[in-house]
């Protein structure tokens, strides 16, 4: 208590220090007239001493002094930075590139790996894979009843929920858009811990498959329908079906991923262990970590291995936490770029520094009266610290604008695919990194001058006067070669870096696509042109240079194709169990493969004669092909998609990097 | 700081200003700090108070919140700053005299012929 209002009383004199001068020089008059009338004027003047000292004394009484001093610094600092406008923007510009690229960076390390996942209590998510081991992976689907076991035998749990990715076509306006989303059991909301903006989630009753459909909302999905806060309770149409708005969530929310609807997830009742196509939420109870449910988790799966040996051959359980799930493989992509832009943020330093050597050595005169004048060597060192300082503030202020729109272009870009990307800005904590980053290095180049310049001998050189200079001082001129070579040493590290990113980078997009993208032109088209396709591409082909023209509803490489777990049946083949890929699907005109140049490792591709009325027909990719028709011959036998008409499979096509299993010729839909 | 001590030469044994101050706010109320000098070197009649350590001593008085100043009118109807007491200044007061008592008895101790 006693400390605190002393610390107040002398806050308080902070704000009064123009009131407090006048007050002591008063009563300092006061104190000689009152002298002067005991033993005369001079007398009182010369017994009163130093008037300005003991001023300077009662002041210091206060402890503002060195602060004082440092704003004195300050405002010297930066006149003398205005004087010289030329070193100044030079100086700014450079650290302004490094602290810019380094905010730029760190606003994205941040808000993809540091900032806390947006639920409560984030790092009790997990997600729960199954494993199977003959197949080397850790983090595949599970199927309904293999969910249902674990989270009625596991413990460490406080909640766990299935769901499954869902697309439905809507129509906005004329157009049918593709709208996903997921259908999610009935945990789902309570284990993120996330309440509802507007009206409310699932109840267990519309958990039943009898219910009334009914839906959530994202936040963008509902401003997209108009935002329209009645608009809970009302009705919506999605695909054929009508379902009931029950709620929006809060903004932001869009888990998994790009959700824009949830769906109640009915319970599997059909007792069949082998559609693995569910991932699994689930909050740890308190007190329990990851790795202990992860232990229990594994003897359960191994019970369910023994109970159902056929379909659990091999599956084992893989607790991840949900931070580790979503920003996966990013974090070292991140690591390299927080590491190249360090560099450039001290090849900027160094060269700040080298500029303020040479400036300090203009300066040595300055500085050499001012240490002859009694200022201590401490104090000019501080000075000089003062200015590199607010230099480096100068420079981030300017790196900070420059990140800002730096980030907005990232994020809109989205070249390196990241996850969480959408949350990336710079805010309190990349500002502050900023701040530190700043300070740290502009401590760190002013460090240089300032010792040089605080070296005793100094005074010496002001004596003998500019001429006698040069030779002289083998010291400065190694300290500046020092710099240099720090300099080239840290750009050929980040050239080779740069180098060594780019070859990756290169080999990455170098992987064999499966078509031949030369050459080719994707034009995306509206749905509603669908019935005079063959008359378009007709027109197509007769145009002058056109070789071939086919049309598809998904392209190579464009993940929008259809999708589906468990939908591909065989003939002849039960119902395929612990089918961990989805199967993509799509439907393409005759001459799409000959356009797209895919290659043809098996039987023929579609031709005219296929066409809506002709028997069904598919051509499946290799993958397939192998997963699903091992050493067998595929070619003549039937498969069927989501229980509609049979297909005769008459090809096999090469595999196209990035799209899914099976085409199918136009009519199909 | 610590300045102030070492300017007070030897008139003053260093440490016991602030006991002399508190002591004449004691004794006669609220004085300037000239009537504080005068009073002290009118009752011990050799010591000398030099205005170089009586200003500074009071502005940390001022800030251990032992005295309070506030301005007033003077004898000869002047404006002048007049320190008063404070409630922890008197605690002060006895802890600075029984501190000093404990001091001087040692040093008699010391110095005193056996």
């Amino acid at each position: 208590m006693q400390w605190f209002s002393e610390v107040w009383r002398r806050l308080l004199f902070l704000f009064r220090r123009r009131q407090f001068d006048r007050d002591l020089e008063e009563e300092m008059r006061f104190h000689m007239e009152m002298k002067a009338r005991e033993a005369g004027p001079v007398a009182a003047q010369r017994k009163f001493g130093n008037a300005a000292l003991l001023q300077e004394d009662s002041r210091e009484a206060w402890g503002w002094t060195g602060l004082e001093a440092w704003a004195d610094d300050l405002k010297y600092a930066l006149r003398a930075l205005r004087k010289n406008p030329g070193f100044t923007s030079v100086a700014v510009l450079t650290m302004a590139l490094g602290i810019g690229a380094g905010t730029a960076v760190f606003s994205v390390v941040n808000g993809v790996l540091l900032r806390p996942l947006p639920f409560p209590q984030p790092d009790r998510l997990t997600m729960v894979w199954e494993t199977r081991e003959q197949r080397g992976e850790d983090r595949t689907m599970v199927s309904y009843q293999n969910f249902r076991d674990w989270k009625e035998q596991s413990r460490s749990f406080e909640r766990m929920a299935a769901f499954v990715g869902a697309g439905v076509r809507m129509n906005v306006g004329d157009e049918p858009v593709m709208i996903p989303g997921a259908s999610v059991s009935r945990d789902f909301f309570p284990a993120l811990g996330v309440q509802p903006m507007l009206g409310r989630t699932f109840v267990p009753e519309e958990e039943r498959k009898s219910a009334a459909p009914v839906t959530v909302l994202s936040y963008s999905f509902w401003q997209k329908l108009g935002g329209d806060r009645s608009l809970v309770g009302k009705k919506v149409q999605f695909d054929r079906e009508v379902f009931t708005v029950l709620g929006i969530m809060p903004r932001g929310f869009a888990f998994p991923a790009g959700s824009e609807f949830w769906l109640s997830l009915p319970p599997d009742e059909s007792h069949n262990r082998g559609d693995c196509s569910f991932r699994v939420v689930a909050r740890l109870q308190d007190g329990v970590t990851a790795a202990r449910a992860q232990s229990e988790m594994q003897t359960i799966a191994t019970r369910l291995r023994q109970a159902y040996p056929k379909e659990n051959n091999g599956a084992g359980a893989n607790v991840v936490p949900l931070m580790e799930q979503i920003v996966g493989e990013a974090r070292s992509a991140l690591s390299v770029f927080m590491g190249a832009v360090a560099c450039v943020l001290l090849i900027a330093c160094v060269n700040v520094a080298n500029l303020l050597v040479v400036r300090a050595a203009a300066r040595r005169r300055e500085f050499a009266l001012r240490l002859t004048l009694g200022a201590g060597r401490w104090r000019v060192a501080r000075y000089l610290l003062t200015e590199s300082v607010l230099l480096a503030l100068a420079g981030a202020a300017v790196g900070v604008a420059a990140a800002r729109g730096l980030v907005r272009v990232f994020v809109a870009l989205d070249p390196i695919h990241l996850p969480r990307i959408q949350e990336v800005a710079v805010d309190g904590r990349v500002l502050l990194y900023t701040m530190a980053a700043a300070m740290v290095t502009g401590i760190l180049f002013g460090l240089a001058p300032a010792l040089r310049i605080s070296r005793p001998g100094l005074v010496n050189w002001l004596k003998q006067g500019p001429g006698a200079s040069g030779s002289g001082e083998p010291g400065r001129n190694r300290g500046r070669s020092v710099l240099a070579a720090v300099q080239i040493a840290l750009a050929v590290m980040l050239l080779i870096g740069a180098g060594l990113l780019m070859r990756s980078f290169v080999l990455r997009v170098s992987v064999p696509l499966g078509f031949r993208p030369e050459g080719v032109l994707g034009i995306e088209l509206p749905w509603s042109i669908r019935q005079r396709v063959d008359e378009l591409l007709e027109r197509l082909r007769a145009l002058p240079g056109v070789q071939a023209a086919g049309a598809a509803t998904a392209f190579p490489q464009d993940s929008a194709g259809s999708y589906c777990g468990g939908c591909l049946e065989i003939e002849g083949q039960p119902k395929r169990e612990g089918k961990q890929y989805d199967t993509g699907y799509m439907v393409a005109t005759p001459e799409f493969f000959r356009a797209a140049g895919m290659s043809l490792r098996e039987g023929r591709f579609f031709t005219a004669a296929d066409g809506r009325d002709a028997p069904q027909v598919v051509v499946i990719n290799e993958a397939l092909a192998r997963r699903d028709f091992p050493e067998q011959d595929p070619i003549g036998r039937h498969i069927r998609w989501g229980g509609e008409q049979w297909s005769t499979v008459i090809g096999v096509a090469g595999n196209v990097k990035g799209f899914g299993i099976a085409g199918d010729p136009m009519p199909a839909v | 700081m610590g300045r102030d001590e070492a300017t007070t030469r030897t008139e003053i044994p260093p440490g016991t200003l602030y006991m002399l101050i508190l002591k004449s706010l004691a004794r006669l109320g609220p004085m300037h700090g000239y009537g504080i000098a005068q009073h002290i070197q009118q009752m011990s009649e050799i010591l000398q108070v030099e205005e170089g350590s009586l200003y500074p001593a009071l502005q940390r008085m001022l800030i251990k919140g032992w005295v309070t100043a506030e301005w007033g009118q003077s004898e000869n109807n002047r404006r002048a700053r007049y320190y008063r007491l404070t409630a922890s200044g008197k605690k002060q007061l006895s802890v600075e005299i029984s501190e000093f008592e404990k001091v001087m008895q040692a040093i008699t101790r010391v110095i005193q012929p056996a």
